[in-house]
């Protein structure tokens, strides 16, 4: 079966580059540029596993898309990792707070990237 | 020229030079005679002036036709000088205006941003951190009234300084660091805490609504926005009419955060509407003797334009409403720096993805062909 990975991610630069990455892989990519879209469409193709940055525009970060997808019974089997450029202790304790299950910071290693997401994608599988 | 053009020219600030088509000078008011010679009846003494005047009366010029003068003087000034038809008959006017002067004022303020910033930063700090030990030693030694007085003083003034320096600080070259997250609920509460001294002082009451977990996170710096909430809040609490009530509401609307003050019953004229936003003009109390309290919104408005957002004042029928308006989420801003380097970790793994791919492919899986990553902007 195919995994479905959903990358919310609101630079396309950044964005681009995660799925040339993973189409190394044998994923079903959905792409979202903001943490509304990104949670709306979670709920729509139900993903696997969830590429999501933490600092967006707009009303939801990712820190509480993540936090609503943890909340939702039928969404909070989504493996989250979130991707920030932000890697200090206490962000790492706000996105385990928001109940993340890695965090990648950025620039991230692709191969480590794509090491996690297939191991994520493993465990739900 | 009837006496109606006269007392009109008369009355503005600009240089006003009426001519003839050939060039004679029929009427000059006080402020174009200072900056520039002339006489009536007479050409224009400034040779530019002349002739461009004189090339204007002969239809050699399309008009409005501007042009530079400079003052006889030993540093001359720059004014800048455009001619026109007269509003009545065939004649032309020349209006003068200095443009060295405009640029002395803002020249001035630059100079006073940079004396404050240089000269006064440190002694602030110096005096901010040697305030506490001042305290402890009135306690081991014995309260004496004129110390206690003392400390007050410096205390206010220490205060005061220091918003001033705020000031200087967010009109000046430094940025402000954008990427702290902030729960605005949280923020509120801690700028609540501090201006509730001078709500009660006031007899004024702030009921607040709309601070749950769900308000959107903003992104930028902790440090000024809690500056700019403060002195939000305290313009708030000084317009309020003495034992009145301030309806404090916290809303996201659209992408972006409103924090909305409402005084009800209040009127604020366009003097003071305009006065709240330019620094050091409001605080002033109607009663003599009493000090100003704070540098108006100015601060909380440049603060918030740095971080995308904005601080305005709305009247409705029976109120007004001191808005203050941030963006939610995190700045729309494209980090180059960032997705060169993102761009650089691809490069430099894609050969082991490739190879990677490779193996599985002769495994029977499947993978998809690479791309070539995509070009980065460079940074700015």
């Amino acid at each position: 079966m195919t995994q479905r990975i959903l990358i919310v991610e609101d630079q396309p630069d950044i964005c681009k580059l995660i799925r040339m990455t993973l189409e190394f892989s044998d994923f079903e990519i959905h792409e979202a540029n903001d943490g509304e879209s990104g949670l709306n469409m979670a709920r729509a193709v139900s993903p696997h596993v969830m590429l999501l940055d933490v600092m967006m525009p707009g009303l939801l970060d990712g820190y509480q898309v993540c936090t609503r997808i943890k909340q939702d019974p039928a969404m909070k089997h989504i493996k989250v990792i979130m991707l920030t450029a932000r890697g200090q202790a206490s962000d790492l304790e706000a996105g385990q707070a928001a109940g993340a299950d890695a965090y990648l910071v950025k620039p991230f290693s692709p191969l480590e990237l794509i090491d996690r997401v297939e191991a994520m994608a493993a465990l739900v599988a | 020229m009837n006496d109606a053009f006269r007392m009109l020219f008369d009355q503005v600030n600009s240089g006003v030079v009426w001519v003839q088509r050939n060039g004679v000078v029929r009427y000059a008011n006080k402020a174009a005679v200072q900056m520039t010679p002339v006489m009536l009846g007479q050409a224009m003494m400034d040779p530019v002036a002349e002739r461009t005047v004189k090339a204007a009366g002969q239809d050699m010029l399309k008009l409005p036709f501007q042009f530079e003068l400079t003052t006889q003087e030993a540093h001359p000034d720059v004014i800048r000088a455009v001619v026109i038809p007269a509003p009545v008959g065939q004649d032309l006017m020349v209006v003068l205006n200095n443009v060295s002067q405009e640029r002395w004022y803002s020249q001035a303020l630059e100079n006073l941003i940079g004396y404050i910033d240089a000269e006064m930063a440190v002694p602030i700090e110096t005096l901010t951190e040697k305030l506490p030990q001042a305290a402890q030693l009135l306690h081991s030694q014995g309260a004496l009234g004129d110390i206690q007085t003392m400390l007050a003083e410096a205390n206010a003034l220490s205060t005061k300084l220091s918003k001033l320096h705020d000031l200087v600080e967010v009109f000046g070259e430094s940025a402000i660091h954008r990427d702290e997250r902030i729960m605005l609920p949280d923020l509120l509460k801690q700028s609540l805490n501090e201006v509730m001294p001078q709500a009660q002082a006031r007899n004024v009451t702030i009921a607040v609504t709309g601070t749950d977990d769900d308000m959107p996170a903003v992104y930028g710096s902790m440090h000024w926005l809690s500056k700019a909430m403060s002195e939000y809040l305290e313009q708030s609490v000084r317009s309020a009419q003495p034992g009145g009530v301030i309806a404090l509401t916290l809303q996201a609307s659209g992408t972006r955060v409103l924090i909305r003050a409402r005084n009800q019953g209040l009127f604020v004229s366009n003097h003071e509407r305009r006065n709240a936003f330019v620094p050091f003009g409001v605080g002033d109390s109607t009663k003599p003797g009493d000090s100003r309290r704070g540098i108006g919104l100015a601060l909380a408005q440049r603060i918030l334009e740095q971080h995308g957002g904005s601080v305005r004042i709305e009247d409705e029928f029976d109120s007004v409403d001191f808005v203050m308006e941030i963006p939610a989420g995190a700045p729309v801003s494209q980090d180059a720096q960032l997705s060169v380097e993102q761009a650089q970790r691809y490069a430099h793994d894609m050969a082991q993805l490739m190879a990677r791919s490779m193996a599985r492919k002769t495994q029977g899986q499947t993978p998809a062909s690479p791309a070539a990553p995509p070009s980065a902007k460079s940074p700015s």
